[in-house]
């Protein structure tokens, strides 16, 4: 199977009788080691042997998720008394430390191997949640670099991974709230956007196709404009030197990755957008148009070369009715573009007849 | 050590170069009686790497030899004199491994898991190779005006550059020096390239055509482009006579390559010394399942012919199924097989021309960096295109074959001593020209890659290797043929390798030749070709226990 161009290998063994044996082996043994676990949970038996039982199991199998919540039942009752945080010194502050720190690399050394799996990502969240609001504010600080640090190297490992792209918002949402400084509240001119917006450029030139990537782009380039305070002209310079870079990635127009960031940037135009996904803030309906013929010529030309892409036209038939002062008689797309572009469509997708024909409808062609 | 002579073996190989040696392996748990001995005092045979000493022991034995069927010729060494600096010495003998076989492997290739699988992985490493590059010369303006560098020999080189060749999309995105449709026209290439076994229908009528003209007309490729593409081929050949059918399936095997152990690079080579040491590591999994190994012994007469009831019989049937075989020291031995490779006649074709120079620059230049999480590379290959070095119109004969191929290999791979580099360089010509061509394909490099100070040149070796046109030798044919018969006849029981092949990356129908040769011995029982479970002791460690 693949996803989005890029395929799954699996691994094919023939396997001789001797290895089926040990095989049926290991399956018993598992089945026990369930009954065992469930069986001690259904008693509340909340214990550190039961928690040492839990880690064999997930260890074994950590999609089991029923396990993770028995396991967050165990360390509930044996770890989380108490609601607030322990003074730094104390006994209990670092008895605390050591659960998290245990229960991180246990998650840690299972996201190698499972990078992708919910309840490995659920469970770290859950642990420095519950965690956190029992340390002081600079040993949760320092876990929050230490979760930067592995969502870093889980990217660089898969920078399409967008469990860790996600992860990775949060965790800078929360570094960004939790003051450096012991005794601040709020913390001061603490904001990672640049950071972040640099982070995105490196990944992005290692892989254009990287879906997330883009979309982190898209997040953070608003905010960045406002926390740089930057004013009309540098706002439209922002947006020219965007279009620039993804005209650049154009090279490959069968991207579909590069066609969503594109969508993005011209959906910044529209007069509905929200405040929160603005670029430029003054957009006068004479700038809309300029840009918007900008963006169809830029890509009519490319037909030139690929007139096999199908993105090109569904692109095209869609900025038309996002757009609609594009439409009329003295506009760059004609009736007859658009019956030319959903033929065409017609004739590379034949399996979506159905979606072209109610296009048409609704197109009024 | 106790003679030789009367012994009895099931099977009896000759030589320890890379076939072998993969068959010794694959014969190391056969339970078979197994003779594997090599004329020479080392092991690799063709694939031998060598120390500065042994490479000049190398130089005198080939010029002794002097018969007309060898695989080497006219082996050469030079140590220009006043190279030496305080700076750049040539180290002791010891501190090189100077390769015979610096092929490069490319991570599909099926050597890699057949190594693994038969367990003897562990005793080698790989290191990536990284950037390709093409060299352009510098324009006649330069030459003429005194820019150019003077080399010791006093011919003037201009100082051409070198372009790195792209290695996928978003190296054609980052570059600066290509206009858009010249990016767009390189990325449907490649797209093609991925998957061009199912679009017969956009090549297969020009299959026969020359690689140039295919890629200007199906994909309006920039003829400043071609060279690039055509260093991916690593074809011997100019673009004009490089066919489509050639250059495809290797310009596909090396972007398909990519990525597969590792982010940004698509091929390897082993540390210490090119294939000799996969030949090291098979014969050490060969004695360590029995066999007997001697050095410095071989047959008595000429190298096995495949036809012996011509000249001097070396080989005689006896009535038991077994041959008689005679070695050097005149010690008689039977054996039910041999199996060896043959040299190649003096009527075959194929010859290159080769060098080996140590350069005195660990030529940072040419080994960036290759990706987010990439290991370092320790190889790096340089692309000549004809014409490039030696105007046209001073050729005479085959001009279409002067393209030149150098390999760059660091001190990383354990080949030579820090601060100093390999250059392996070859040529698909013999002769006066190709000597000139190889040298002017090194000194080009080194004044292109504008490293302070100037590398100098410490020691160079040169030589000519002969092999057969094809790869895939009638010995395929002959397993095919034996597969219905039963009665051994002497023909048979002789089991021969073609000669080494001339290809500059590594060619998996050795695998096929080997797994041919290894499947007549041990018949239908063997088991799987090269699967073989740990030996006692040396498995995994189970992992330790947590909370």
């Amino acid at each position: 199977m693949a996803s989005h161009g890029v395929s799954r290998v699996a691994g094919s063994q023939t396997r001789s009788d001797l290895a089926r044996e040990k095989e049926l082996q290991q399956i018993a043994r598992y089945n026990e080691l369930v009954e065992l676990v469930n069986r001690k949970v259904a008693e509340r038996q909340y214990t550190v042997e039961v928690l040492s039982l839990t880690t064999k199991l997930l260890t074994e199998n950590p999609e089991y998720y029923t396990i993770w919540n028995h396991r967050r039942r165990v360390l509930q009752h044996l770890f989380l008394s108490q609601t607030e945080p322990a003074s730094l010194s104390s006994d209990k502050h670092q008895e605390t430390l050591d659960f998290i720190t245990a229960d991180l690399s246990l998650t840690t050394s299972l996201l190698r191997q499972y990078p992708k799996c919910y309840w490995l990502w659920n469970h770290r969240y859950w642990v420095l949640q519950v965690g956190e609001a029992r340390l002081q504010a600079v040993a949760a600080r320092k876990l929050w670099q230490g979760e930067l640090q592995l969502v870093t190297m889980m990217l660089g490992a898969d920078s399409r991974n967008f469990h860790a792209w996600s992860y990775r918002r949060f965790v800078v949402g929360e570094l960004e709230r939790i003051p450096a400084q012991p005794n601040e509240v709020v913390p001061s001119k603490q904001s990672m956007v640049e950071a972040e917006f640099a982070y995105t450029t490196k990944m992005i030139k290692a892989n254009l196709s990287n879906f997330s990537a883009w979309h982190n782009r898209s997040k953070l380039i608003p905010k960045l404009l406002d926390e740089r305070e930057s004013d009309d002209v540098a706002r439209r310079r922002m947006l020219d030197d965007e279009f620039a870079l993804i005209h650049e990635a154009f090279l490959d127009p069968f991207d579909q990755s590069i066609w969503y960031y594109h969508q993005f940037l011209m959906s910044t135009l529209s007069s509905r957008n929200s405040r929160e996904s603005a670029i430029i803030l003054d957009l006068t309906d004479t700038d809309r148009k300029r840009y918007c013929e900008q963006e169809i010529n830029f890509i009519k030309d490319i037909l030139e070369d690929e007139e096999d892409c199908k993105w090109i036209y569904e692109v095209l038939i869609q900025y038309s009715t996002s757009f609609p002062s594009l439409n009329g008689n003295e506009s760059i797309i004609t009736a007859d573009d658009l019956r030319e572009w959903l033929s065409k469509l017609r004739g590379l997708d034949p399996l979506r007849h159905g979606r072209w024909a109610d296009l048409e409808y609704t197109l009024g062609l | 050590m106790e003679s030789l002579d009367g012994t009895d073996w099931d099977v009896l190989i000759v030589g320890t170069g890379l076939s072998q040696s993969l068959l010794a392996t694959a014969l190391s748990r056969s339970g078979k009686k197994i003779l594997h001995i090599d004329k020479n005092d080392y092991y690799g045979g063709s694939e031998a790497a060598f120390s500065l000493q042994e490479a000049e022991g190398w130089s005198r034995s080939v010029a002794k030899d002097g018969s007309s069927s060898t695989t080497f010729a006219n082996v050469s060494i030079h140590q220009p004199e006043g190279s030496e600096t305080d700076l750049t010495k040539l180290l002791s003998s010891r501190a090189y491994s100077l390769s015979l076989s610096p092929q490069l492997i490319y991570t599909r290739s099926r050597i890699l898991p057949i190594l693994v699988s038969s367990k003897v992985h562990r005793q080698l490493e790989f290191l990536a190779v990284g950037a390709w590059w093409v060299y352009t010369p510098g324009n006649s303006a330069e030459k003429l005006s005194g820019n150019s560098s003077q080399s010791r020999s006093g011919t003037a080189v201009g100082h051409g550059a070198l372009n790195k060749v792209p290695s996928g999309r978003e190296d054609i995105f980052a570059a600066q020096d290509l206009d858009m449709k010249a990016k767009r026209s390189l990325i449907k290439f490649l797209r093609f390239i991925g998957e061009y076994e199912e679009q017969g229908e956009v090549w297969e009528a020009h299959s026969q055509a020359p690689f140039s003209t295919f890629l200007s007309e199906q994909f309006r490729i920039p003829v400043a482009l071609h060279a690039s593409l055509l260093a991916l081929t690593l074809s011997s050949l100019d673009a004009d006579h490089t066919t489509t059918e050639f250059a495809l399936p290797r310009i596909a095997r090396h972007l398909r390559s990519i990525g597969s152990l590792g982010p940004g690079f698509g091929s390897v080579i082993p540390k210490w010394g090119g294939l000799s040491e996969v030949c090291q590591v098979g014969c050490r999994a060969g004695a360590v399942g029995g066999a007997v190994y001697v050095l410095g012994n071989g047959l008595a007469g000429p190298v096995i012919d495949e036809h012996p009831s011509d000249g001097a019989t070396t080989e005689t049937a006896t009535s038991s199924d077994h041959l008689m075989v005679v070695l050097k020291d005149g010690e008689s031995v039977k054996t039910r097989w041999i199996a060896g490779s043959r040299t190649p006649q003096p009527t075959e074709p194929q010859i290159c021309s080769k060098s080996i120079t140590i350069v005195s620059s660990s030529i940072e230049a040419l080994f960036p960096p290759i990706a987010e999480g990439a290991p370092k590379p320790a190889g790096a290959v340089v692309f000549f295109p004809s014409g490039s070095l030696v105007p046209p119109d001073e050729e005479d004969a085959a001009p279409t074959l002067s393209s030149v191929y150098v390999f760059v290999h660091s001190s990383d791979t354990g080949e030579c001593p820090a601060n100093q580099s390999i250059l392996y360089a070859s040529v698909a010509l013999a002769g006066d020209k190709a000597v000139n061509l190889l040298d002017k394909a090194v000194q080009s490099l080194l004044s292109s890659v504008n490293a302070q100070p100037q590398p100098a040149i410490l020691w160079s070796l040169r030589y000519e290797q002969r092999s057969q046109l094809t790869q895939r030798s009638q010995l395929t044919q002959r397993q095919e043929n034996l597969a219905s018969t039963r009665t051994a006849s002497l023909d048979q029981q002789i089991l021969v390798f073609p000669p080494t092949s001339l290809d500059l990356a590594f060619d998996d129908s050795v695998l096929d030749q080997v797994k041919g040769v290894w499947r007549t011995i041990v018949g239908d029982e063997g088991g799987d070709f090269m699967v073989f479970e740990d030996r006692e002791g040396a498995g995994a460690d189970d992992e330790g226990g947590e909370l």
